[in-house]
């Protein structure tokens, strides 16, 4: 589903990210991507997203090659691998219910269907109750939550979280990691990035490690080991 | 349709919801509309002087005693198929003696003292209005060298020529610094417009990187920023032509007193659509402009 050849990513001005890093992810998989900070955890997912273009290598979805991939057609491969974030990246001025509103009216689906799927959205994560709140107004793990349910309104084929508990306490990480397994359970292929051993060895999925940029370990299921 | 209404919504809810930046653009609006129409009033308030003055523009020639009709008449002729002529005009020394005596009817004294002379000592003459002021030099050349010089008593362009000259030159100097001063009003408002787009979008560029990230298009994003400024210079505009409308009607007395001639609200009223689409064409378009320029930088995610 997700195939990456020997892709390397170079930030000027000679900063190497990730280098010469291979592997491919099945749909429905379960990725977690270890490793210390700057190890190209980041890096991989903003490849994934074609937030970020390789400086060498090939990256495909599915038959989507990603260097022959134009605007409208990264707009629609955007909506398919939907991310959350460890720092949310939500509308903060706007009410629980419009963060998910949003993305709906933008796949152009009607009043009815935005309001139907928003409403079972929100109840998956537990906000209904919270949906004309402002989501600034709501707690981390609320916040993540209402991310979570966002991506998922766009019935992404692929969702990336990058670090979504680094900023929560651990009955919230819990919470967001449960959310994940389930939403994986329901088909969806997850890559969660993350250095919190705990979860890594809870989930008992596939591990890609990254040292400096490289792949240096790749088991499924995998333990977390850091170099 | 329904993707338009939306766009529509997100714009009107943009506008809602940045109320220090939108309050500033409606002020920064409402100021350079403001500055715009004066820039254009002043224009105008120019034209309409030197208008008026050039109308007040004219020259004599006056004839010898001795002079022939027929040749006062051919000079005229001449005269008149001049490119630049507006009209001349031929009064007879019996034409001028009526019109003295009909002036200074109430002026007894004048009157009685016109009647004890038993001659009339006015002579012929012709009134020359030229087109532009220009050319009262050009006639006055052609009448100093031409063969009915002999005829000729006095030209008062040469006593007037000073004046007009320096008028001339005058009315040119004030135009062109008149025009460099809307051009610079203009650049401003460009320049204040555009860093004012600049800075209301660059305090929503974490909120247009959101949208990027939920998968909307550029057109999705860019336009309710667009709209949402439209919106505030929109309403500036209005406040200014208000404000405007408002000072014309209380200061129609006021300048016609100055200049008999000179009616701004007439001017205002009787090009209404043409003013107000060029002020508001130049805000808008400038505010379309920047808004595209600023927004360009935060889209490239």
């Amino acid at each position: 589903m997700i195939v990456f050849k020997n892709v390397t990513k170079i930030y000027y001005p000679n900063i190497t990210a990730i280098d010469k890093v291979s592997f491919e992810i099945k749909s429905g998989e379960f990725v977690i991507l270890v490793g210390r900070s700057g190890a190209g955890k980041t890096t991989i997912l903003k490849l994934i997203r074609k937030e970020e273009n390789p400086s060498h290598g090939n990256i495909f979805y599915k038959n989507w090659n990603y260097s022959l991939m134009r605007g409208k057609e990264v707009t629609i491969l955007r909506r398919k691998i939907a991310i959350i974030f460890q720092e949310f990246k939500l509308l903060l001025d706007r009410t629980v219910y419009d963060n998910i509103r949003i993305p709906l009216e933008i796949l152009g689906l009607s009043p009815k269907e935005i309001f139907k799927k928003t409403e079972e959205m929100l109840r998956l994560v537990d906000l209904w109750s919270h949906k004309t709140v402002l989501a600034k107004h709501l707690s981390g793990g609320e916040k993540q939550k209402l991310a979570i349910a966002r991506a998922l309104s766009m019935n992404p084929e692929v969702l990336l979280a990058d670090e979504p508990t680094g900023n929560l306490d651990p009955i919230s990480s819990m919470e967001i990691v449960e959310l994940l397994k389930s939403i994986n359970e329901q088909g969806i292929t997850v890559i969660l990035a993350t250095h919190h051993k705990d979860i890594v060895n809870y989930l008992n999925k596939r591990v890609i490690t990254l040292h400096q940029g490289r792949v240096v370990r790749d088991e499924n299921p995998g333990k977390y080991t850091l170099i | 349709m329904l993707y338009l209404l939306r766009i529509f919504r997100e714009s009107w809810d943009l506008f809602k919801r940045r109320k220090i930046i939108t309050f500033a653009n409606i002020f920064i609006t409402f100021l350079m509309a403001i500055f715009i129409f004066l820039g254009i009033f002043s224009y105008y308030f120019l034209n309409e002087s030197i208008e008026y003055v050039k109308n007040r523009l004219d020259f004599s020639i006056y004839f010898k005693d001795e002079a022939d009709k027929n040749d006062i008449l051919k000079l005229k002729n001449i005269i008149e198929s001049f490119q630049n002529v507006e009209r001349v005009e031929y009064v007879t020394k019996e034409e001028a003696l009526v019109q003295f005596q009909q002036k200074f009817i109430s002026n007894p004294v004048l009157v009685k003292a016109l009647n004890e002379l038993k001659i009339n000592p006015f002579v012929d003459y012709i009134i020359v209005r030229a087109k532009t002021p220009e050319a009262y030099d050009e006639i006055a050349k052609y009448v100093e060298n031409s063969p009915y010089r002999a005829i000729i008593d006095f030209l008062t362009y040469s006593e007037n020529r000073n004046v007009i000259l320096r008028f001339i030159s005058f009315s040119n100097y004030l135009k062109f610094f008149v025009l460099i001063f809307i051009g610079i009003i203009l650049l401003f408002s460009l320049l204040i417009i555009f860093n004012l787009t600049l800075l209301s979008i660059y305090s929503q560029r974490e909120e247009i990187e959101i949208f990027k990230l939920i998968g909307a298009s550029n057109f999705f994003i860019r336009t309710p920023f667009i709209f949402s400024n439209f919106i505030s210079s929109l309403i500036g505009f209005i406040l200014a032509e208000i404000l405007i409308l408002i000072i014309l009607v209380r200061t129609q007395s006021f300048w016609t007193k100055i200049l008999y001639s000179f009616n701004p609200l007439n001017y205002y009223l009787g090009n209404f659509w043409t003013i107000n689409l060029a002020i508001l064409g130049f805000i808008l378009i400038s505010v379309f402009i920047s808004s595209l320029i600023a927004l360009q930088r935060y889209l490239k995610v």
